[in-house]
């Protein structure tokens, strides 16, 4: 426990102090977040920072991302059984209806087990190709080029960027390619294909698979590699490149050397008197100087005042910034 | 030689600015408003890039694949598709050139996006509904405009589009010969895909603003008096909180009796509810800057502004602006205000 803490006679610390030690080195130890920062190398003239070292918790699935991806499939997957339906249902109609409502089924089954697929995922994310090679071994059965369900073997590529590396997607892509082209072959002669015009389409397929990867791995890198130069990024604006908007740049110039501490700070909150936090605490508590005059049972321009000198003492600019600043570790507490 | 050393003079200066910039970032590891919503604004360009590439190698493929199918009809692939991918692609090819200000365009007028909107509802209108090769091209121009605005929005301009096919094809009176298949797909793919389009990049955009923002270890607000019944903090609460492990030492004891103090649970849906745009409004907002300024910076009006803050404070179910700032400074949803970055005088 600081001793600046207890110089301030903050009343009820001390009986605490004892209960939240323990705990708190508990927590420091495993501590969740932003450990991605630690320990890494300034930037040194111009360079950018070096990526981070590839480390294994990166490429753990989150059980909530897997959970919308999955919930996006089942979408795919029932939109098109609906598709299916409404088609007729084609020569093979139970069949097709047979094939629509496994994929649905597995998918929802996958949705509502999504803690063990998740763990699964987690240790062998390369069971993403199974996947894979079951949904198109469906699309096979369903008749390759007249399938509805080739936009849900789609969504296996997905799931694949989010559980696994690059290379295990491409994979995905190959097998997919790979059993979608062998289909394709068996069931019609290329000249047929040409003259039945369905050639585009088959491509069309063909193509589709290494271009959902191509979208979902360049969002998944640019995301990763943004996130890993945000420092880099930010200290570049703060060195003088422009934002994209010029009013961006300006407030960026205007915070910087206080973001950097190049500006001496403001009086502070220990000047602040204790009915002026009072007030600003009140304000940040969601209510308005009207409410908190009729409370108090003082005036309105009593109020105002002592909001005006807050706003003086601490430097905000805004009752919105004065009342953000009631957050802040240096906050002195009125209230036990 | 004089203009060489002027600009390894620059290239210098340039350097000792970023190295001293650098150094001090280090040691304050705070990250202004402002800041984050260039870093967010960054993302959001790259990914409007993006799908301008997706949009011109879309075309390029429709482009490709039409004299396939006109081949199997024993014909040449009809004019006015061929002439509408083209179009397209040079239109596409040009934003691409001007980039940037095509970008500063959709965010500072939204209404001008109905343009790239109606070129897709022709580029869908020109060819039939079903087998349409214009079908992705259309839906990445739509995915374009997407980016820039709401999900409402995007939903609407989705709409419109495929009532201008509607339209075209009742007028046209094919719409008996082609089947529904091609119909309803069209009407489940395109909002699909606009909706996805709306909504993945807005929420990666909300969660590297959050990201940076907790840099600083959040410190909950304790003095919050509950207006209805009180919550005492929990253990488990207290256990989840991210401020316990950095701030332990630095943050006095968490206030007791009749304070609110925002749990976990909370927390994690009041973080996730709020939009990217909200987002870098409330990041401004506890910079100190007006509404004019916070306008001029996201390229918006002043009464936009005002429109973020209010669908804010009423997404989180509180009072006013001000408890809003606190209440997303308190969680380490948005960075403190440097400026109480104060020693304590004691």
């Amino acid at each position: 426990m600081p001793s600046e803490r207890t110089a301030r006679g903050r009343p009820g610390q001390e009986g605490k102090s004892d209960t939240r030690g323990p705990r708190a080195t508990q927590a420091s130890q495993n501590a969740p977040v932003s450990t991605w920062t630690q320990g890494r190398r300034l930037p040194v003239g111009g360079t950018p920072l070096d990526p981070p070292a590839p480390n294994a918790a990166q490429f753990q699935v989150s059980e909530r991302v897997l959970g919308i991806a999955l919930t996006l499939a089942l979408w795919v997957a029932f939109g098109n059984w609906v598709l299916a339906i409404i088609d007729g249902l084609g020569d093979h109609p139970a069949r097709r209806l047979a094939i629509g409502l496994v994929l649905v089924l597995s998918i929802a089954l996958a949705l509502w087990q999504r803690q063990a697929v998740c763990s699964v995922l987690r240790t062998r994310p390369w069971l993403v190709v199974l996947v894979a090679a079951g949904q198109q071994s469906a699309v096979v059965a369903d008749g390759a080029m007249s399938s509805a369900y080739v936009a849900v073997s789609m969504t296996s590529i997905g799931l694949a960027a989010i559980v696994a590396r690059a290379t295990t997607v491409w994979l995905c892509v190959a097998v997919l390619d790979i059993a979608y082209a062998v289909a394709i072959v068996a069931e019609r002669s290329p000249a047929e294909l040409v003259h039945s015009g369905d050639l585009a389409q088959a491509l069309g397929a063909l193509l589709g698979y290494p271009f959902t990867a191509l979208v979902v791995l360049g969002l998944a890198g640019w995301y990763t590699r943004f996130v890993s130069n945000a420092d880099a990024i930010i200290d570049r604006l703060r060195a003088g490149s422009p934002a994209l908007s010029s009013a961006l740049t300006q407030a960026i110039q205007i915070s910087a050397p206080r973001a950097l501490g190049l500006l001496p700070p403001p009086s502070g909150f220990t000047a602040l008197t204790a009915q002026e936090m009072r007030v600003v605490e009140a304000l940040a508590d969601g209510r308005r100087p009207k409410q908190i005059a009729f409370d108090w049972r003082v005036s309105l321009p009593t109020v105002r005042k002592h909001l005006q000198r807050a706003k003086r003492k601490t430097g905000a600019r805004t009752l919105a910034e004065l009342a953000a600043m009631t957050t802040s570790a240096e906050w002195p507490r009125t209230r036990p | 030689m004089a203009a060489h050393e002027a600009v390894t003079n620059d290239a210098q200066r340039v350097g000792d600015a970023m190295v001293q910039a650098a150094a001090v970032a280090n040691a304050v590891r705070i990250r202004r408003g402002a800041e984050l919503v260039a870093l967010a604004e960054r993302f959001n360009y790259g990914i409007f890039m993006g799908a301008l590439a997706f949009v011109g190698l879309s075309t390029l493929t429709a482009l490709a694949f039409l004299p396939l199918r006109a081949s199997a009809e024993n014909g040449r692939p009809p004019p006015t598709a061929v002439s509408a991918a083209v179009v397209v692609l040079a239109l596409t090819a040009l934003a691409a050139w001007r980039a940037q200000d095509v970008y500063r365009l959709l965010r500072n007028r939204p209404g001008l996006a109905i343009v790239p909107v109606l070129v897709a509802a022709a580029l869908l209108s020109v060819v039939s509904p079903l087998r349409n090769e214009l079908w992705w091209p259309a839906c990445a121009i739509l995915m374009v405009i997407a980016l820039q605005c709401s999900l409402r929005r995007a939903l609407v301009y989705s709409l419109i589009v495929l009532l201008a096919n509607l339209a075209a094809h009742t007028i046209d009176g094919d719409l008996s010969e082609t089947s529904p298949v091609g119909i309803v797909g069209l009407w489940i793919g395109i909002p699909f895909w606009t909706a996805m389009a709306a909504v993945i990049p807005d929420r990666m955009t909300s969660h590297i603003l959050r990201l940076n923002a907790r840099r600083e270890p959040p410190r909950p607000l304790a003095h919050r008096v509950a207006v209805g019944a009180p919550h005492p903090p929990t253990d488990a609460a207290q256990e989840d909180e991210p401020a316990d492990d950095l701030a332990a030492g630095a943050t006095p004891e968490r206030a007791s009796g009749p304070t609110t103090v925002i749990s976990a649970e909370r927390e994690s849906t009041l973080t996730g509810r709020l939009t990217t745009r909200q987002l870098e409004v409330v990041v401004l907002l506890a910079d100190g800057h007006r509404y004019e300024f916070i306008g001029a910076c996201l390229s918006i009006s002043a009464g936009q502004v005002y429109r973020h803050v209010r669908n804010a404070v009423e997404r989180l179910d509180l009072q006013n602006v001000n408890q809003l700032v606190a209440v997303a400074v308190a969680e380490g949803v948005v960075p403190p205000p440097a400026r109480s970055r104060v020693e304590p005088v004691s």
